[in-house]
């Protein structure tokens, strides 16, 4: 009995030590990673070689015969992106240093899905729910005739002046929408605002003249300053050449710009829209002919240029809520203060989180993802 | 009233809130809406080229028909335009030739070829390999003209060689030298976009001469920050502090680590804040437009 | 004396025109072998790029035209000696159409010319796709589905360097060299930060005070800001002994530094204008 004994230990020790030997079994795990939204990553692990092993990663999906093979993973652990809505399996395969195969495994049949809400976004969303809940109370509050005040912007209150100048003179407005198509948020502010501009020139039977970078904000631009006539009763000034198209190149487009102000020297010129660095070239030449220059651009990178060379100079949210305070519309005035309030609320939240960051606590920054 | 208010609208209103959900829910239909949606904007933008197109040739024609005042100017615009359409969709250029075979004397044909273009032993190796491979070779040059290229396919026919003369495939030639497009764009618009950015040197020198002045406590502090920035961030700015030791206590006086605090420092604050209110007018705007309060933009009031 | 002084403050423009144009001339002709000290920013760019291991493939998209060459092809032939240089294996997007003709020069120069590389091995060069921003879209899901063929029309799946390339996720780094819309804002916007993807930038001088918060909040791993930054790399390509001699923009700031002297001049000449104004203005 006890020689017996002594001999399966020895056997179970050969086991051990063979199994060693060889490495023991090779095995693929794949976890589906929940933390990506769109769904495609998942986790591999190679369990039973180590890194110096010769091996490849195939992928297979559905019901195709073929494995394909994964030539950027060379990892045992990794993240690989996989198709969504297939079953998918992954296969490694090791090699011996004459590229002949020593061993495979092959993973459990998985499926990646997309989720239906991105929960990495989560603070966002809410910041959208909060802005359009605070901007849509503040418009009902504004409709029940509620006052609301909006401290006095200078360069809008020079609309005005700039167009009765030129209309004295007996000279034209010219006003440059940006360069930059429809699909601009500050282009779509930018044509708001010619609206006005071409409901005081119809008013005062100024020349208004527009060029424009894009066909689609000629088409916009046509439609606005018509309407505009027509609003002020003079559909028959209004002409569609007013608005016309230049080119769709940045500096083309400030050479021509450039051109028409040096000929028919304007002296009024409006710059409201997006621009980049033609900017400083259009307000200097501007300058140069004496017009009288209202700029306005979300552009931050170009606020600089028109600071220094234009008159009037719409600052970033000024130029966006140029078309409430010219309107003196209640929803729009309304829809500014509730924008107001959500600024208020950013800079309480930068305070806040200043001063926890600067104490250690990071999970301030953590919840705002 | 219905068409012209109700429909844009509604289209404005579904189409916003479709795109801004797309963000938020990244399952299918709604992952791809947002590429597909900037595509068919683009396609719509590239199709109403034609419009504006159209309008600039119908504005400067009407100025050189009725010899309005600097209507020269419109000529040139004119000329230039059907100029880049011709060589965009007329005359295209970038000809040029397929080695088919070497024939008997393949040293020949390397030789005539050495004489129009630089050949490594890489590209003459290739050369004596046709008879073996039965490959062509495309011959690295190309020709505006086709005459310029049956003349030297000539010279290689006569060195014993096949060659076949071949034209750039559409859409190619607006890409690939040689070309009249090619030239255009090397030639007269490379030079004239970089003429008008290098203007912008000249009106910044006259900018600041005119707006810098020391009105008041801001100005002085803007006009102090901006001297050390445009001294700072130019190797002249290391050359005049260069006397002040990088690891002593007053290293942070040396011009381009001061350039440098101020730019990452108080400019970025500045940068982040102005960033924020912009941000923040941008939603603004596009909720009043998605949520159809703001309708200017449709000529309403 | 002091109409002088007052006079000092209406110089005609085009004089100060004609000042610039000459000061910028001189030090063409005449180097004046200024130093050149690189800053923590385009450090902090070199180092990240420096870093990136061999066996991962680097995007870089030339997102600039022939307005903004001077001062971003410099960054775009820097970039590419240091990668190439480094044994990095490059592949090249255009979301502006004119930044091909810029992308085929570089590659020219650099890859051709230079390091004699293979192309559709060591580097390629898918061409310019319109689209903006969806383009960038786009290849964060799929590169073939974009970029069905490359700029010189071989199909994405016969190029080798594209092996195993299905989308961005498979890109190691990504290198806007941008001049404005689109450029870096929207790849950090749709690319690097969705998808946690190392990114540096090469910019406009005007444009870096717009892109300065992506890199203080980490998003982008430095920045090359305009001619001087072009110039810093290429002072960092020379002390790491990558290059053996500085470049274009290296060259051009002696004419850059003197200009801005220039500049620097004039404000203070308009100052002493403006106070012998206001002294005059105040005695009467």
């Amino acid at each position: 009995m006890k020689n017996r004994g002594i001999w399966l230990k020895i056997f179970l020790l050969f086991i051990l030590i063979f199994n060693f030997a060889i490495g023991g079994e090779i095995n693929i795990n794949v976890e589906v990673d929940k933390s990506d939204a769109e769904g495609q990553l998942v986790n591999m692990l190679i369990t039973g070689i180590d890194n110096t092993t010769n091996f490849k990663v195939f992928k297979k999906l559905g019901d195709e015969s073929q494995w394909i093979e994964l030539k950027s993973i060379n990892k045992l652990s990794s993240k690989i992106y996989i198709k969504n809505d297939i079953l998918t399996s992954l296969k490694v395969v090791t090699y011996d240093d004459n590229e002949k195969i020593i061993e495979e495994a092959i993973s459990e049949l998985f499926i990646t899905k997309a989720q239906w809400f991105n929960t990495s976004r989560l603070a966002k969303f809410i910041f959208l729910l909060v802005t359009s809940f605070l901007i849509l109370f503040y418009i009902e509050k504004a409709k029940k005739k509620k006052e609301i005040y909006l401290r006095p912007i200078a360069g809008l209150k020079a609309f005005e002046e700039a167009v009765g100048r030129a209309t004295e003179m007996g000279k034209s407005v010219l006003f440059v929408p940006g360069i930059m198509d429809l699909d601009q948020v500050e282009t779509i502010s930018g044509i708001i605002i010619l609206g006005y501009v071409s409901k005081m020139t119809a008013r005062y039977e100024t020349d208004l003249n527009v060029p424009v970078a894009r066909s689609i904000v000629m088409e916009a631009g046509k439609e606005i300053v018509r309407e505009s006539y027509m609003s002020e009763g003079r559909p028959d000034q209004f002409n569609s050449d007013m608005v016309h198209y230049l080119t769709d190149d940045q500096f083309a487009y400030a050479a021509g710009v450039n051109g028409i102000m040096l000929r028919e020297k304007p002296a009024a010129v409006f710059m409201q829209g997006k621009f980049y660095a033609e900017s400083l070239i259009l307000a200097e030449t501007g300058n140069s002919i004496g017009a009288i220059q209202i700029a306005g651009t979300g552009s931050q990178a170009q606020l600089p240029f028109f600071i220094t060379a234009c008159d009037y100079t719409l600052i970033g949210e000024e130029f966006f809520a140029a078309s409430a305070y010219l309107s003196q519309d209640p929803k729009l005035l309304g829809s500014i203060k509730g924008q107001d309030m959500v600024k208020a609320a950013i800079m309480i939240i930068i305070v806040v989180g200043v001063v926890f960051e600067s104490f250690g606590a990071e999970f301030f920054k953590k919840l705002l993802g | 009233m219905f068409l012209k208010r109700y429909i844009p609208l509604a289209i404005v209103f579904v189409v916003g809130v479709t795109m801004l959900a797309s963000w938020f829910i990244p399952h299918s239909p709604f992952d791809a809406f947002e590429i597909h949606a900037t595509q068919w904007f683009d396609i719509i933008a590239s199709f109403a080229m034609i419009l504006g197109a159209l309008n600039l040739l119908k504005i400067q024609s009407s100025k050189l028909i009725h010899r309005k005042r600097d209507w020269q100017y419109s000529l040139a615009a004119i000329l230039g335009f059907f100029l880049t359409l011709t060589f965009g969709f007329i005359l295209k250029g970038g000809h040029f030739l397929v080695l088919k075979d070497v024939g008997n004397n393949p040293t020949a044909v390397v030789n005539e070829l050495s004489q129009e273009l630089q050949i490594d032993n890489k590209i003459a190796n290739n050369i004596y390999a046709i008879p073996e491979t039965g490959n062509g070779i495309k011959i690295k040059k190309q020709y505006y003209t086709q005459n310029k290229a049956i003349e030297f396919k000539n010279r290689l026919e006569t060195a014993g060689a096949v060659v076949e003369v071949k034209e750039v495939i559409w859409g190619g030639h607006l890409q690939q030298n040689n070309t009249y497009f090619a030239w255009i764009f090397k030639n007269v618009f490379t030079p004239l976009s970089a003429t008008m950015f290098a203007l912008l040197a000249f009106f910044v020198a006259s900018a600041s001469y005119r707006a810098f002045k020391v009105r008041n406590l801001e100005a002085t502090i803007l006009l102090v920050a901006g001297i050390i920035i445009m001294i700072g961030r130019v190797p002249l700015g290391v050359f005049i502090t260069n006397w002040i030791p990088k690891t002593s206590f007053f290293s942070f006086l040396r011009l381009e680590i001061l350039q440098e605090w101020i730019y990452q420092y108080p400019n970025a604050a500045g940068a982040r804040a102005i960033m924020i209110g912009i941000g923040l007018g941008i939603v603004g705007t596009s909720l009043r437009v998605i949520l159809g309060i703001e309708k200017s933009f449709l000529g309403e009031k | 004396m002091s109409k002088f002084l007052e006079n000092l403050g209406s110089i005609d423009r085009r004089y100060i025109f004609l000042i610039i144009a000459i000061v910028v001339f001189l030090p063409l002709i005449f180097p004046l072998g200024l130093p050149v000290e690189p800053t923590n920013l385009t450090i902090d760019s070199f180092n990240a790029i420096d870093k990136i291991p061999k066996d991962e493939k680097v995007l870089i998209s030339f997102d600039y035209g022939p307005s903004t060459k001077p001062e971003i092809h410099p960054m775009a032939i820097a970039i590419l000696r240091h990668l190439f240089t480094n044994g990095n294996r490059v592949i090249i997007i255009c979301l502006w159409p004119d930044g091909l003709f810029m992308a085929r020069q570089a590659l020219q120069q650099v890859a051709v010319e230079e390091f004699d590389l293979t192309y559709g091995v060591d580097y390629v060069n898918l061409g310019y796709r319109p689209g903006n921003e969806a383009v960038i879209k786009g290849i964060t899901r799929s590169f073939p589905a974009n970029f069905a063929v490359d700029s010189r029309a071989i199909e994405i799946k016969e190029i080798p360097l594209m092996n195993g390339v299905q989308s961005l996720k498979d890109i190691g780094f990504i290198f806007s060299l941008s001049a404005g819309y689109p450029g870096s804002v929207e790849w950090v916007q749709y690319a690097s930060n969705p998808l946690k993807i190392k990114t540096s930038t090469g910019v406009t001088s005007i444009q870096v005070n717009e892109i300065l918060p992506y890199v203080t909040s980490g998003l982008l791993q430095g920045i090359i800001a305009g001619m001087p930054g072009a110039a810093e790399y290429e002072q960092l390509l020379v002390n790491n002994d990558i290059h053996p001699v500085i470049g274009k923009a290296g060259k051009s700031m002696d004419a850059q530094s003197i200009a801005h002297l220039v500049i620097v001049l004039f404000i203070v000449i308009g100052n002493i204008s403006y106070f012998a104004k206001r002294k005059k203005e105040k005695k009467y």
